[in-house]
C-alpha cells in the first residue's frame, strides 16, 4: 500500500547531510584563503610572525588542512547523493592525477624554449616564472604540496559538480 | 535516465524536503534525482519503490 503518511523527522541524520553541503561550502571560501596567508603571507613576515596573523591562519588552517580531510573520510555523513558526487570527483582528481604532471612538464619546456632562451624583454618577463617552476624542495615540502593540492582540488571539483547539477 | 518522483510526489502534495525526510536523504538528493541528475543507487531506489508500492521499472526509465 501507498505510504502518505506524513513523513517522519529524522532530524540527526538530516543536519549531517546538510553539515557536509555546509563544511564543503566553507571549505571553499575559506580553504584558498588559508593557503594563501600559510604560503604567500607566511613566510614574508617577519618571525616572531603579529599576533593578527596567528590569530586569522590558525582557525583557517583548520579548513585547509583538517576539515577536507574529515570531509573525505566520512562516510557517514553523505547521502546517496553526496557519495555520487563524491565518486564522481574522485575519478576526476584520478584523471587529473594521471594527466596534469604530464601537461606541466609540457607547458615548462615549451616555455623554457620558446621564451627563457630568448634573450630579448621576454625573457627578462619569463625567467622569473621559469625559476619559479624550476624551485628545488625537499621531500616533506613537496608531499606537503602534493596533499594540499590534492585536497584543494577535492573541494572545488566536489563543489563544482555540485553546481553544475544545481542548474536546470 | 527518466523518472516519475516528481509526479509522485506532487500526488502526495510532498515537498522535495517532505520526500527527502521519507528516503533518509538530503533535500539536495531529492532534486538532483528529480531532474536527472542524480541515479539512485539500487539500495535507494528499492527504499523509493517500496515508499510508492510500485515497481521500480515503473518509476525509473532508462529506454530514453
Amino acid at each position: 500500500m501507498t505510504d502518505t503518511t506524513a513523513p517522519s523527522r529524522k532530524p540527526s541524520k538530516s543536519i549531517r547531510y546538510r553539515a557536509y553541503f555546509w563544511l564543503m561550502d566553507a571549505c571553499l571560501v575559506l580553504a584558498p584563503l588559508g593557503a594563501f596567508m600559510a604560503i604567500w603571507v607566511g613566510p614574508r613576515l617577519p618571525k616572531p610572525r603579529p599576533l593578527w596573523f596567528e590569530l586569522i591562519s590558525w582557525p583557517l588552517e583548520i579548513f585547509v588542512l583538517i576539515i577536507p580531510v574529515f570531509l573525505i573520510c566520512a562516510k557517514f555523513m553523505r547521502d546517496d547523493y553526496a557519495e555520487g558526487l563524491w565518486r564522481r570527483t574522485l575519478v576526476v582528481v584520478g584523471v587529473m592525477a594521471a594527466v596534469a604532471p604530464m601537461v606541466i612538464a609540457f607547458a615548462y619546456a615549451i616555455m623554457g624554449t620558446l621564451f627563457v632562451r630568448d634573450s630579448g624583454w621576454l625573457h627578462r618577463t619569463y625567467a622569473r616564472l621559469y625559476y619559479l617552476v624550476e624551485v628545488e624542495m625537499t621531500a616533506r615540502q613537496a608531499m606537503l604540496i602534493s596533499w594540499l593540492t590534492f585536497l584543494l582540488a577535492f573541494v572545488v571539483i566536489f563543489q563544482f559538480l555540485r553546481w553544475k547539477d544545481s542548474r536546470p | 535516465m527518466t523518472n516519475k518522483l516528481k509526479v509522485l510526489r506532487a500526488m502526495r502534495d510532498w515537498s522535495q524536503a517532505d520526500l527527502a525526510m521519507h528516503l533518509d536523504v538530503s533535500r539536495q538528493a531529492v532534486n538532483a534525482i528529480e531532474t536527472g541528475k542524480h541515479d539512485p543507487s539500487l539500495p535507494l531506489a528499492f527504499r523509493i519503490a517500496r515508499l510508492f508500492a510500485m515497481p521500480i521499472e515503473e518509476i525509473f526509465d532508462d529506454t530514453q
